[in-house]
């Protein structure tokens, strides 16, 4: 989860929170998949930046963390927790088993949850 | 030296500093079972013991363990508020430390880590009770925190057999419990069963540390058990040391917790295990 400005936004991302014009309207929910129309409706309410969900998505994290985490250490991150996850099939995949589901949902909110701290260890110059 | 299951109860049986819980375990949980005894007779018991008191009352009031919004001040208004229940749980969660001390240095390391594991699983299996509305998180608590209790039998009395289980574990990536049945053809599960049975622990407690790596198999305690096992895999999860555990379908389906509850859960875990493990196992 992260701000990104308008402009680096793109489709099929998720946001992370839901999005309020500067009335207090509820334009958009959380967790909706962006597409041209949310990105229209986005534009035209002026919306300056919005969080987007996901750090494992690779195509945003760089955005996302430009300045306060490296692409390096965030693979690391991944490579990881990939490892000890070794069973569960990978983000991008449908899977009908609800366990197997929740595993996957698991191992992303671990990602999340392992970027942040790593931010947070950061900002307080702990490492 | 291998021992068989009997060979292994025997020497549990036999084990001096195992053989009995801490004695206030024992005579809370004597008092307890005695209709005559009062909350204030209790409250005195307990109160003897001024370390045990202190301890007792920082963990009561803590959000890691805290299950009421009152701050409880006295042993008296503890027993009063929590319940005889409760408090012998209370109890137990906080004396099981005392019981095993004499390691190898070798050993400390993982020791330790044990510790921390069995105290972030304690605090998930209380996360996840509130979650699920079930209605006893204390003893979810304590059946968190003894639910791999096998294991410190074995690293405290068969240290060297412990040390070849934590290699294969390494080597082969395949689980604790396939490498254990490997060197001593039994698993810390049933180590486990066999001291909370010596200890005489409420039937509860010993199905969750019995079948929390095969919750499916629970009969009468399916409830509790899934919620250990689930604990055991959020546990992990963050941790990060071995390989995650396998989530249970059957499990998952009893908790009936909803997918979107796992972040604010993770979260909480994250937060509150580290706050359990600085008062419950301070690094020294
Ligand atoms: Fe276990
Ligand atoms: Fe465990």
């Amino acid at each position: 989860m992260g701000l990104i400005e308008l402009d680096k936004i793109e489709p099929g991302m998720v946001l992370a929170k839901p999005v309020y014009s500067h009335l207090g309207a509820l334009l958009l929910k959380e967790g909706k998949t962006l597409t041209e129309k949310e990105l229209l409706i986005l534009e035209s309410w002026k919306i300056k930046e919005i969080d987007i969900e996901g750090v494992e998505s690779s195509e945003n994290k760089d955005q996302m963390f430009s300045g306060q985490l490296g692409k390096d250490e965030i693979d690391k991150i991944e490579a990881e927790i990939d490892a000890k996850f070794s069973s569960v099939p990978q983000d991008n995949m449908e899977h009908p088993d609800m366990a197997v589901k929740v595993m996957m949902e698991i191992k992303k909110i671990v990602k999340t949850i392992k970027v942040e701290s790593l931010l947070e260890e950061k900002k307080h110059g702990i490492r | 030296m291998v021992l068989d299951k009997d060979a292994l109860w025997y020497r549990i049986k036999k084990m001096n500093s195992l053989s009995t819980l801490p004695e206030i375990y024992d005579r809370v949980s004597d008092m307890i079972n005695d209709p005559k005894t009062s909350a204030a007779n209790l409250a005195s018991v307990i109160s003897r013991d001024e370390t045990l008191v202190a301890k007792l009352l920082r963990i009561a009031n803590s959000p890691f363990y805290k299950a009421t919004p009152e701050k409880i001040t006295s042993i008296t208004f503890a027993v009063a508020l929590l319940g005889f229940n409760a408090t012998k749980n209370l109890v137990l969660s906080v004396s099981i430390f005392d019981l095993f001390h004499t390691f190898e240095e070798s050993l400390k390391v993982t020791v330790r880590g044990f510790w921390k594991h069995s105290i972030t699983c304690a605090v998930a299996s209380k996360i996840i009770a509130q979650n699920a509305r079930h209605k006893n998180p204390e003893e979810m608590f304590v059946s968190g925190l003894l639910h791999d209790i096998g294991k410190i039998v074995e690293i405290q009395y068969m240290p060297e057999d412990f040390k070849k289980i934590i290699n294969i574990i390494n080597t082969k990536e395949v689980s604790m419990k396939d490498a254990e049945e490997e060197v001593l053809k039994y698993s810390h599960t049933d180590v486990g069963k066999m001291l909370g049975v010596h200890w005489n622990l409420s039937p509860r407690i010993i199905d969750c540390v019995r079948l929390h790596h095969i919750p499916d198999k629970a009969i009468e305690n399916l409830t509790e058990v899934s919620i250990v096992h689930t604990a055991n895999v959020l546990s992990h999860s963050l941790e990060l040391d071995y390989k995650v555990p396998v989530l249970n379908q059957k499990a998952w389906e009893i908790l009936n917790l909803k997918i979107d509850s796992l972040e604010p859960i993770l979260k909480q875990l994250k937060k509150e295990s580290i706050e359990a493990i600085a008062v419950l196992f301070p690094k020294k």
